[in-house]
């Protein structure tokens, strides 16, 4: 069984911060060297066209990377990974990633997954900023694209499993009170329980050798063995107070 | 920016005037002469401001959209990309330091190399904060949302009953 869960993640804010990260970074190597002004200049993110090509390149690239490492940690009750479903929609400024998840998902962890999901492309970005101009800087972003990896791994930890719990009927009715039966010959009696209850109904009779009775597809059959009466008693096995007592007659019907 | 090359040469001729008053050989005669540039002469300080600009150009070729000179201006265009707030104000003004500067270097130099290196040290300076500004960007507009609206849901939940 599977839940979907609907991540909403921000264009406008992870191209924020990959040009936040770039800033910082020229700000930092202008403060150490003064001369590095034209350093920094190309180190930090613009809005010149080219650097916007590369930022939104790197933006949908990172997220299909991204795509391509949940469907490995969306493992459903052991299935293949084609049974999970990851789509992307774009609404505006938001895209919407929706992931097929087994029912254990741990639900508090959903915007924790958003939110993660956003961090790996935007450093996963920076590490394709830095890739031609920076490999250490580069690498350092490998690290933490990795460790990001790593805690978007750990949302998907299964909850423990759900005890099952099923519903037992809370009520028992029959057709009627007693039955009149000769000897050798059946009678069924039916009956009836609360809707959607699982049939746990059983029969059990007093005197054996009056009467004995069987399961049927309408309900329980009831043939006569001698002549006497006995009480036929229906109950739930799963709840004692759930019962029905009929009074069964073996008559001469002659 | 747009700069004039009569603005150029003005301010020029006001620094060798002031430069010239001011010298004496060993003889202790006046220098004036020497140092001052006739009208006909002027026309040389256009060529300096020229290269002076040329040189500005190269060394901000990345921001440089457009470079023009006519007969009596010099128009260059820069690429502002989050800029300081009255950025072509100040970046004219600094070039056209750069520029006069840079022309009375090559002007003097010529004779009095003592008196140039006085200016060839400053139109380095000037180069150096025309590079640090034209250079400069200023942080990214925050972006009108925050981590906060970045949010998961579950949809479509399914019970295991």
């Amino acid at each position: 069984m599977n839940n979907t869960v609907k991540l909403t993640l921000l264009k406008p804010l992870i191209l924020d911060s990959v040009m936040n990260e770039t800033f910082q970074k020229g700000r930092y190597d202008k403060a150490a060297d003064p001369k590095a002004s034209a350093v920094a200049y190309v180190e930090q993110a613009g809005n010149e066209d080219y650097h916007q090509r590369i930022l939104n390149r790197t933006l949908y690239t990172s997220l299909e990377e991204l795509k391509t490492h949940l469907t490995d940690y969306l493992s459903e009750n052991g299935g293949t990974t084609a049974d999970n479903s990851i789509s992307t929609e774009e609404e505006g400024d938001a895209i919407i990633l929706c992931l097929s998840v087994g029912n254990r998902f741990n639900k508090g962890y959903t915007d924790s997954l958003a939110r993660l999901c956003a961090k790996y492309i935007e450093e996963s970005m920076l590490m394709d900023w830095w890739r031609p101009v920076n490999e250490k800087q580069s690498a350092l972003y490998a690290q933490f694209v990795e460790r990001d990896l790593s805690a978007i791994k750990r949302c998907f930890n299964k909850t423990a499993p759900v005890a099952p719990s099923y519903k037992y009927t809370e009520t028992l009715t029959v057709g009627g009170s007693s039955i009149d039966i000769g000897i050798g010959e059946q009678q069924t009696v039916t009956y009836g329980i609360s809707d959607g209850a699982i049939d746990d109904i059983e029969i059990m009779v007093e005197d054996k050798s009056v009467c004995q009775v069987a399961r049927s597809l309408e309900g329980f059959l009831v043939v006569g063995r001698q002549l006497g009466h006995t009480l036929a008693k229906l109950y739930s096995r799963h709840n004692e107070e759930v019962t029905s007592i009929i009074h069964v007659f073996v008559t001469d019907q002659s | 920016m747009t700069i004039s090359f009569s603005t150029i040469t003005n301010t020029i001729m006001q620094h060798l005037s002031v430069v010239g008053k001011r010298q004496h050989d060993k003889e202790n005669s006046s220098q004036f002469s020497a140092i001052t540039v006739s009208t006909a002469e002027k026309p040389i300080f256009v060529q300096y401001a020229k290269e002076a600009a040329q040189t500005v150009k190269a060394r901000l070729l990345p921001l440089v959209s457009s470079f023009t000179t006519t007969a009596t201006t010099i128009t260059l265009t820069l690429d502002e990309n989050r800029a300081p707030e009255g950025f072509d104000t100040q970046c004219e003004g600094m070039v056209s330091s750069f520029i006069v500067a840079y022309a009375i270097n090559a002007y003097l130099g010529m004779n009095f190399p003592d008196l140039a290196r006085k200016y060839g040290e400053e139109a380095a300076l000037y180069m150096q904060d025309i590079v640090a500004f034209a250079y400069h960007r200023e942080a990214p507009t925050p972006s009108l949302y925050s981590y906060s609206d970045v949010t998961g849901e579950i949809i479509n939940q399914q019970s295991n009953e």
